[in-house]
Formats: C-alpha cells, structure tokens, sequence
C-alpha cells in the first residue's frame, strides 16, 4: 500500500486535478501477496510490473476520483492501461508518484496519468476507466 | 526510453523474426475466491468484481475478473515464451470480460522489429476468453536482457 501522502490533490482545471507527490513504496509482504495471486507465487525478479496498479488505491487519488466521477453513484470500468519503465523499480525503497487526473464527459471517462520516480521518472503508467453509472447497471436488467 | 544500464547485447540465441507467433498458453480459470484475493491484494476493490448481484443487475453472468489480473498473466508467459526478452513496456485494452470461473488463452507474434542500440521487439499480445471472444489485447516493447 501506498505510504503516508506527502501531498493533497490540487484542481488546476474543473476537469483536472493534480496529485502529489505522494511517497509510496511496496513492501515485501505486499508484493509476495501480490505475486501469489498473479501467478501463484514470484515469477519476476524484483518487483512484479504490474504491481504499482496497487498505488493507484492511495486515498487521496480516491478521493480525487470521487469528486471528478460525480455525485450519482458510479463504478469504475477499466478500459486500458499502460506501464512505461525507463528503470525497475525496487521493492522497499520510497518513491514519489504524481498523477495528473482528468474528467472526460462524453463518453464519461477518468484518465489517471502518473509518473513514479526517485528524483528521476522510473515509471510513466496511464490508466483509463468509463464511469458507468450504477443506474445504468439497473436499466441494463 | 531505456537506460544505458537496461540494453541488452545483440544477437539472441534464436533471433525473433516479425510475425513469428508463439504458442497458445491456458491461463485461469479464476474463482470467486480468486478475485476476493486479488483485491485484497492489489487494493482494487470495485464491487462490479466482488458483488454477484451487482453482476447480475448489469445483465452479466458473473462477476468480470479484474483487467489487471489478466494483464499480468503476459508477463510470465513472455518468460516462457522468450527467457532471453526484458519487458520495458506493457500496454493493454480491455476489450471483453472474462467472468469468474471462465479461463483464457494467451497468444502473441512478432509485431515488429527496429534495430538499434537496444534492438526493440514489439510483441501484439492477446488474450481470448472461453468463448472465442478477444478480451485483451496488449503491447509490449521488448528488448534483450544483458548477455542474452
């Protein structure tokens, strides 16, 4: 799980937020939980690729994510995502994250893009989720 | 972008050829379980793959496994498939479910090849549920690891 936030989400547009930084490491209980439930156990040297998607659950980036998606209940539809390394990363050693979060009305989508770094980008990764109105869930019976 | 410290040398043992294909791998299925356990792990706790009835009011037969729990499943299959290939980008769309207790099949090719110094592979990945429907369909950018 992410570390204790260095940072608070601050609005440059209505449909734009930025976050961070945020301090956020992978401890080596978390990784091993998560490498057992990718793939039954380590199968990568060093940190899983996919495993900075669990820093994504920090808080604050939540928190973001219910101001921008809307006051009607909604949930999430992950639509793609990506993860660019210019180096690994390293399980227990601290890390900043950044993200910048935007609002797309039509179709109603939340674009998180985040660089993850020590000092120097280690990591850009962009997720894209369609909001999907819990309404629409009833209407779709 | 590659680190200096990341590029591989050249010449693999078996040189990858554009459109070479790899062999089909069966990945899942998931179970219930499965996905209460991942979200513990990786903190993706949307109740669309935790909540049955919720499933079920979206007009589906059950719960989506997470995109990202298939996501991850190429990159140990890149390892089997090619020992001597470092992974440095991976993308991926979500392009059709796989429910809970469905499996999948993983296949991929040779998209491209761009020499340099690292020599790049582009891998076109993907991932076909149960029902022949194409669920993921990824991007990797590739490169030999160090003394391959």
């Amino acid at each position: 799980m992410a570390g204790p936030s260095a940072g608070e989400a601050k609005s440059t547009t209505r449909d734009t937020v930025s976050i961070g930084p945020l301090k956020v490491h992978a401890d080596p209980a978390e990784v091993e939980a998560f490498a057992q439930e990718i793939s039954g156990g380590a199968t990568e040297e060093g940190l899983p690729f996919t495993f900075p998607i669990r820093w994504f659950t920090h808080p604050d980036i939540r928190a973001a994510g219910e101001r921008l998606g809307g006051s009607d209940p909604w949930v999430p539809i992950h639509e793609s995502q990506s993860f660019d390394y210019e180096r690994p990363l390293k399980i227990g050693v601290d890390y900043t994250m950044v993200v910048e979060m935007h609002r797309e009305m039509e179709p109603a989508r939340l674009i998180l893009r985040a660089e993850i770094g020590d000092g120097a980008p280690c990591l850009r990764t962009e997720m894209i989720l369609r909001i999907i109105p819990t309404s629409a869930l009833d209407s779709a019976e | 972008m590659i680190a200096a410290s990341d590029q591989g040398t050249a010449g693999a043992t078996k040189p990858l050829k554009v459109g070479e294909k790899f062999s089909p791998q069966s990945v899942g299925p998931w179970s219930m379980d499965n996905l209460r356990r991942y979200a513990a792990a990786s903190g993706d706790d949307n109740p669309i793959h935790l909540d049955p009835a919720l499933a079920q009011r979206a007009g589906l037969p059950g719960p989506p496994v997470h995109g990202m729990l298939l996501m991850a499943r190429f990159v140990p299959a890149l390892a089997v498939w090619r020992p001597d290939l470092k992974l440095v980008r991976l993308s991926s769309k979500f392009l059709r479910p796989v429910f809970v207790n469905e499996g999948g099949e993983l296949s991929g090719r040779v998209a491209q090849i761009v020499a340099g110094e690292p020599t790049q592979f582009m891998l076109r990945l993907m991932m076909h549920n149960e029902r022949g429907e194409l669920s993921l369909l990824a991007e990797a950018l590739t490169i030999l690891k160090p003394g391959a």
